[in-house]
């Protein structure tokens, strides 16, 4: 089936739907008659076939032959995309549509391999430059090529991590295992003929190769990301072995590593899923200061924190409850809803956001740590609270019991301080 | 049976709580290898955290910051960055500083760098003897110490809170026993070029014993006498005796009844051809303990001299090849020894 060769997946308008906009598989009449004319109908993908319309698209500038390897990699990109977007979406809001927007833009139109024969309109798209790009000598197959090339998309970098996702390449992730990691990564999810003794020998290799190859790509691009290895690179990590191997070798080490890691990773995603209150220490305010300061009546010790955690608060939040920033009208809202007392489901609903992001826009365990150290500060000038600088236990002991406090209701019904502050705030005309 | 379903890699990871997210201008850079472009963006990161929660901590040095080899003072703490990828679960710590307590920081923090993605995640901090635990049982390789990242705790948050809420002396500096218990001859300190003091660039082995920097005429303006015949500048280390007659050094030296202080004053017509190394009390005429004993070993020259009585003691060197190891002792007490120093030949 030449399937993957004649049908372009991308984005198209679809005025029916929400977005005005859907995921679509186009059959182009181009590409088929262009697989019928080298004789490659009935081809199933495959790096002899990918190689036959390279030439014939740099050789014979056939522009149909190009269009066949544009719809041949928009199908490896898809499916990375819905990846994506299966993982994230609930955790962390990821829309599908904005996702394929940056890489999933062809619109079929038939264009030259040439970048200096132009394009009209001047507008390339991504799955033409993957193609341009792509040179079959370099070790690895086309559809591989086009979820690196994805990888390093800088839009949809600046997008992911702005909803709290990375996109960790194959080669960064290599570079970060340590050889402990790396030989119980093999071990339990290696493929391949490689042991794990040397699959550990030939990331040794790899490893300084690849620092030296990125130090480098720097000094010539003043960026750290998009560096991409080359057969030259593979060759250098592997002298004796071909370079399409050493690249699937080193590909599948980094598979198993993810492999290895995703468990952690699916655990902190459920986490950001999870709409549970934040844990907090069930000792009460008044038993940590008792603890701390026997011989100060606890009376006394609670007016001098409330005073202290009012000064701090005073200090502090004003600034963050209303910023210059492009979002400040989202975090506006989000403290508004916090202060009516909402948990973080209602909050993301309220406030058009994801739930991932209520907590990564609120930050409330930092902001509260923030104004715990500022009033702890303030409260050791008092001969009460003095011997605390001299111990770190002592000093984590105060600042838990008074981040708990702002957080965390100490009796049913009552407005921790942070809310009650807020809502006066708001109140305020 | 069934079999278990295959697990799915996720093809992104999560960003950590509390990550710093750079400006993409940040991580421009061509200059310097990989490690120097990490400590730059793990140091952009903190200052960035320190802003957003509008603090002001003085964080130095002024001079070569990026260099992965040198300590970090913040708020007065000498503090350890040590620095890993961002997908990472370890981190190596160079343990060179730890091989003496004068050069060992209180704090170590762990940074996770993506340079790609200009993204920086401070998992958290340990101080210095929650270090020494954790290594250890830590694996070690070439004067490193490999720690699992799940050590370290608090995020940055941790490490804002201690250095605002401790007295510095809170946090003593620990050498790591197995480092501090090898011969001296296999401790890796490095050379201290005395040259460099002229261009203000203090290593951390002398800033960790206290020691500041003053320029010659500074010094005298401020003492009202000059440091010594062509005295190019002056380095101070305070000093004092502890409980049992320890010798003391660096802040905590303040708290001493006995203080006096070490300078050591290179000198020459325009560039060092010596150094002057003098002892006196932490007042002008001040009596120093007796029996401090101040040594010099140049080569096969050896200098030494003893208080008794005496306002001052002095001992200076020539210009050589050799390196000049200087200690200083109270009675009964184990000696302070200063890095191996080097004057230009």
């Amino acid at each position: 089936m030449a399937d993957d060769y004649e049908k372009l997946r991308s984005l198209q308008a679809a005025p029916a739907t929400e977005r005005g906009m859907n995921l679509t598989s186009t059959r182009l009449s181009t590409a088929v008659a262009a697989l019928d004319r080298l004789g490659l109908a009935a081809e199933t993908p495959s790096t002899p076939v990918d190689r036959q319309l390279l030439n014939s698209a740099t050789q014979a500038a056939d522009q149909g032959a190009l269009l066949c390897l544009r719809c041949r990699v928009s199908h490896p990109m898809e499916a990375k995309l819905r990846a994506l977007h299966r993982q994230f979406a609930a955790a962390k809001g990821l829309d599908l549509i904005t996702l394929a927007s940056y890489v999933l833009d062809d619109d079929g139109r038939p264009l030259p391999y040439s970048d200096s024969a132009g394009s009209p309109g001047g507008f390339v798209p991504f799955g033409v430059d993957v193609v341009r790009s792509y040179d079959i000598d370099k070790g690895c197959g086309l559809a591989h090529w086009a979820r690196q090339k994805l990888q390093a998309h800088n839009g949809l970098k600046a997008y992911l991590r702005e909803n709290g996702v990375l996109l960790i390449g194959d080669w960064a992730l290599l570079a970060d295992a340590s050889p402990t990691r790396l030989r119980q990564a093999w071990e339990a999810f290696g493929k391949g003929g490689l042991t794990a003794d040397q699959a550990v020998a030939l990331h040794r290799s790899y490893l300084p190769l690849y620092r030296q190859a990125k130090e480098e790509h720097r000094s010539r691009t003043g960026r750290q990301g998009n560096w991409l290895p080359d057969g030259a690179f593979f060759q250098q990590v592997a002298p004796n072995r071909p370079t399409v191997d050493t690249c699937a070798a080193l590909k599948a080490m980094a598979d198993a590593v993810r492999l290895l890691k995703t468990g952690a990773w699916q655990r902190q995603v459920s986490l950001d899923q999870d709409d549970a209150p934040e844990l907090s220490d069930p000792r009460s305010l008044e038993g940590d200061l008792e603890e701390e300061s026997p011989e100060t009546h606890p009376a006394e010790l609670r007016a001098s924190i409330e005073v202290a955690l009012q000064r701090a608060m005073d200090k502090q939040l004003p600034q963050l409850v209303s910023p210059q920033s492009n979002d400040s009208e989202l975090l506006g809202c989000l403290w508004a809803g916090y202060a009516d007392g909402l948990g973080q489901r209602p909050l993301a609903e309220r406030c058009g956001c994801s739930q991932g992001q209520v907590s990564k826009k609120l930050k409330l365990q930092q902001h509260a740590t923030t104004i715990a150290t500022a009033a702890a500060l303030d409260l050791q000038r008092q001969p009460a609270f003095s011997a605390l600088a001299s111990s770190v236990q002592g000093i984590e002991r105060l600042l838990d019991a008074l981040r708990n406090h702002l957080l965390e209701p100490e009796r049913e019904g009552e407005v921790p301080p942070l809310r009650r502050w807020l809502r006066s705030y708001f109140a305020q005309p | 049976m069934t079999m278990p379903p295959p697990i799915e890699p996720l093809e992104a990871m999560p960003l950590p709580d509390g990550a710093v997210l750079l400006s993409e201008s940040a991580g421009i850079s061509t200059s310097g290898d990989w490690r120097r472009h990490w400590r730059r963006l793990a140091l952009a990161a903190m200052g960035q955290a320190m802003a957003e929660r509008q603090l002001q901590l003085p964080l130095g040095p002024d001079l070569e910051a990026d260099d992965p080899e040198r300590l970090l003072v913040l708020n007065r703490f000498a503090l350890q960055l040590a620095i890993t990828g961002i997908s990472s679960d370890e981190v190596e710590v160079d343990a060179g500083c730890w091989q003496l307590a004068a050069t060992a920081p209180q704090l170590l923090i762990a940074a996770c760098v993506d340079g790609d993605n200009s993204v920086v995640h401070f998992p958290g901090v340990l101080t210095g003897e929650e270090f020494i635990a954790a290594a250890r049982s830590a694996p070690g390789l070439d004067c490193t110490i490999q720690l699992d990242l799940d050590r370290f705790r608090g995020g940055i948050d941790r490490l804002f809170s201690l250095v605002q809420l401790l007295d510095p002396a809170a946090l003593p500096r620990l050498a790591l026993p197995r480092l501090a218990l090898a011969p001296p001859t296999t401790l890796l300190q490095p050379v201290v070029a005395v040259i460099d003091w002229l261009s203000g660039q203090l290593a951390d082995s002398l800033s960790g014993l206290g020691g500041s920097l003053q320029p010659a005429t500074a010094f005298a303006f401020r003492s009202g006498v000059t440091a010594a015949e062509g005295a190019l500048t002056v380095l101070s280390i305070p000093l004092g005796l502890g409980a049992g007659g320890a010798l003391v050094y660096g802040e905590a030296a303040a708290g001493c009844i006995e203080r006096f202080q070490l300078q050591l004053i290179p000198s020459g017509a325009t560039t060092v051809e010596r150094l002057r190394l003098r002892l006196i009390g932490a007042m002008a005429g001040d009596l120093l303990p007796a029996g401090l004993t101040l040594t010099a070993v140049q080569g096969s020259h050896r200098q030494t001299i003893t208080s008794q009585l005496s306002t001052s003691l002095e001992l200076e060197l020539q210009g050589a090849q050799d390196l000049i190891e200087v200690s200083l002792t109270a009675p009964g007490g184990e000696p302070l020894q200063l890095p191996p120093l080097q004057l230009p030949a």
